[in-house]
């Protein structure tokens, strides 16, 4: 598509890089004002790429990564279908009850079943199944919700980095650098168990003496029966049964040579067909429109937008351009690119999305393969940029969707959480971990 | 024909100074839906309702949009919601007020029907001009004249 680019000049006296590039900007700093949703924005700037003649709706529909869509859709419907089962509730209500109701034990198994979840679902996802039941424990044993609410958040984006799963970002780099999700698993999840714990210490630290409850309270918590959490048994255990082989299938896709994709999408038709199997077609449909209806379409049309605004700058040349520019400040060298993605990457996903962030970046690291060594030498660079993007996203509460979704149902609840307030704990929390990170990848990458 | 020629309530009526629990036996007594609420001049405020008070027994995780949709796990013995109404029984309206539709003695009767037939039982009844309560108008009132000509 360079030749694209160069055999048109310019483009209403543009040069098509600069054309490239405005519109880039643009729909980039709209996305960030938040004042237009981001699907429409996204599409918009996608479709300006086309309509000014940068590239054409060929390439455009190229750049889209079917793999990523296609993984994010399957998950989609495969939690949209599980939840009704009430598995998340009870899973939650069982573990407060194995702590004995006791505040700060259920601090730490909420952290640990949010960061499970996370890495097993999207963020978005768990922490909507988790944050209402934290709410209501709280209530009950009449506790401060924010110290759980905080620990919900942060846990949420150090679980989702763990796997190629848990976060947009690992699905569009899993996706883009053809890494697995037992390559995300044996190289992000051990450093994570560890970011975790140290993400903990000081959130006990801080609040350790709000958590306390009374025995009263305690007893009320402990007379809840989990087992009434869960309204349809049949489904659960389907549910569970597609579940996990979905996620064999993940660990086994390089064996059997299937895309990420095409498992969660199999996985996601295997679970209709047994929910529905049976029933009559109007239930069937009924079943089949409520777990279409549940895919976040604006998340999807987003994706779609950006990846031809990002693939429109990488015909344009800007990419190119980035890429020396980067490879010229930091001398080639490995370990400085790697730094430095790293805490670009935390510090810029810590205040705009890192959604349209690691969607530009990916275009970049891969242009710096050629330069570096080739694409396995460049591989430090993919868990820079996962750890940086995803981890970045605890730095504020504006930082990553699962943030703003856990504040706004704190809002409702009568328990706001506040940018400041979060900000001052949240962010040395991130640059702590990003710390841990780096040392993480200095001694085994670089 | 407006509302101003129907004989609507005019004696239920609490301020917002009064208690939680004054307005529960009021409504339970009276078998209404909801209770306008006045200010010490007579100035409309907003109504306390029978959904409002049973709101009180649920946490407010359940009562979230998109918050739980099944408390089957909860605690469901008689103690537990009257100790949990307890809590709250002191409580002033001021603090659980809401809004509702309000009709006026212009409002024809037929639009009362209306707001009937969407969902409210019992609809205050507001000056225009001077923003003071006049009464209650009670969905059941109004169906006994329609129906079987009680008046």
């Amino acid at each position: 598509m360079q030749e694209h680019a160069t055999v048109i000049h310019t483009i209403f006296g543009f040069n098509p890089m600069w054309l490239a590039t405005i519109i880039f900007v643009l729909t980039y700093a709209v996305i960030i004002s938040e004042r237009i949703n981001r699907a429409i924005v996204a599409l918009l700037g996608g479709g300006l790429m086309i309509l000014c003649g940068i590239m054409t709706q060929e390439a455009a529909i190229r750049g889209i990564d079917f793999n990523t869509l296609g993984l994010l859709i399957g998950m989609m419907m495969i939690v949209s279908i599980t939840k009704k089962s009430g598995v998340f509730q009870f899973v939650a209500i069982w573990i407060t009850k194995k702590v004995r109701a006791q505040p700060l034990g259920i601090m730490l198994t909420m952290s640990l079943v949010t960061a499970v979840f996370s890495a097993l679902l999207d963020n978005v996802t768990t922490v909507l199944l988790i944050t209402p039941v934290m709410l209501l424990i709280a209530e009950e044993l009449r506790v401060k919700p924010y110290p759980y609410l905080f620990a919900i958040i942060i846990m949420s984006n150090v679980g989702g980095t763990a796997t190629l799963i848990g976060d947009p970002p690992n699905i569009m780099i899993g996706s883009a650098a053809n890494l697995s999700f037992n390559d995300f698993l044996f190289n992000l999840a051990p450093i994570i168990s560890v970011i975790g714990i140290f993400s903990l210490l000081p959130i006990w630290w801080i609040w350790r003496k709000d958590l306390v409850a009374s025995h009263e309270d305690r007893a009320r918590v402990m007379r809840f029966n989990e087992f009434e959490a869960i309204t349809d048994w049949r489904l659960l255990k389907q549910a569970s049964a597609v579940f996990a082989l979905v996620i064999l299938g993940f660990m086994l896709h390089g064996m059997v040579h299937l895309e990420p994709a095409t498992i969660a999408m199999f996985g996601a038709a295997i679970l209709l067909l047994v929910e529905n199997f049976g029933q009559d077609p109007e239930t069937q449909s009924h079943r089949v429109h409520h777990a279409l209806i549940e895919i976040e379409w604006i998340t999807l049309f987003f994706f779609i937008g950006l990846f031809i605004a990002v693939y429109g700058i990488e015909e344009a040349g800007l990419i190119g351009a980035m890429a020396h520019g980067l490879i010229n400040a930091t001398h080639g060298d490995l370990n400085t690119t790697a730094i430095a993605i790293l805490w670009g990457s935390a510090v810029a996903s810590a205040f705009v999305d890192n959604i349209p962030f690691v969607a530009t970046m990916i275009p970049l690291i891969k242009s710096l393969a050629p330069a570096m060594g080739g694409e396995q030498a460049i591989m430090p660079l993919w868990w820079s940029l996962a750890l940086g993007a995803c981890l970045g996203g605890n730095g504020t509460l504006v930082g990553a969707s699962a943030n703003l979704v856990v504040a706004g149902i704190a809002e409702k609840s009568g328990n706001p959480i506040r940018f400041a307030t979060f900000l001052k704990i949240a962010f040395p929390l991130m640059l702590v971990s990003i710390a841990i990170a780096n040392v993480y990848l200095y001694l085994r990458y670089l | 024909m407006p509302v101003s020629q129907f004989k609507y309530q005019n004696h239920f009526k609490l301020t917002d100074s009064d208690t939680i629990s004054l307005a529960a036996k009021m409504l339970i007594d009276n078998n209404l839906s909801l209770l306008p609420v006045t200010d010490n001049t007579g100035k409309y405020l907003g109504v306390f309702s029978m959904n409002r008070l049973m709101s009180l027994l649920l946490p407010r995780a359940v009562l979230l949009e998109g918050g739980l949709s099944d408390v089957g796990f909860l605690s469901n013995r008689m103690e537990f919601l009257v100790e949990r109404m307890a809590e709250h029984a002191k409580q002033t309206l001021a603090e659980v007020l809401e809004t509702t539709p309000v009709i006026y003695p212009r409002t024809p009767l037929l639009e009362v029907v209306l707001h009937l037939y969407r969902g409210e039982n019992d609809i205050p009844v507001v000056d225009e001009q001077t923003g003071k309560l006049l009464g209650l108008l009670l969905g059941a009132d109004l169906m006994a004249q329609v129906c079987l000509g009680r008046k």
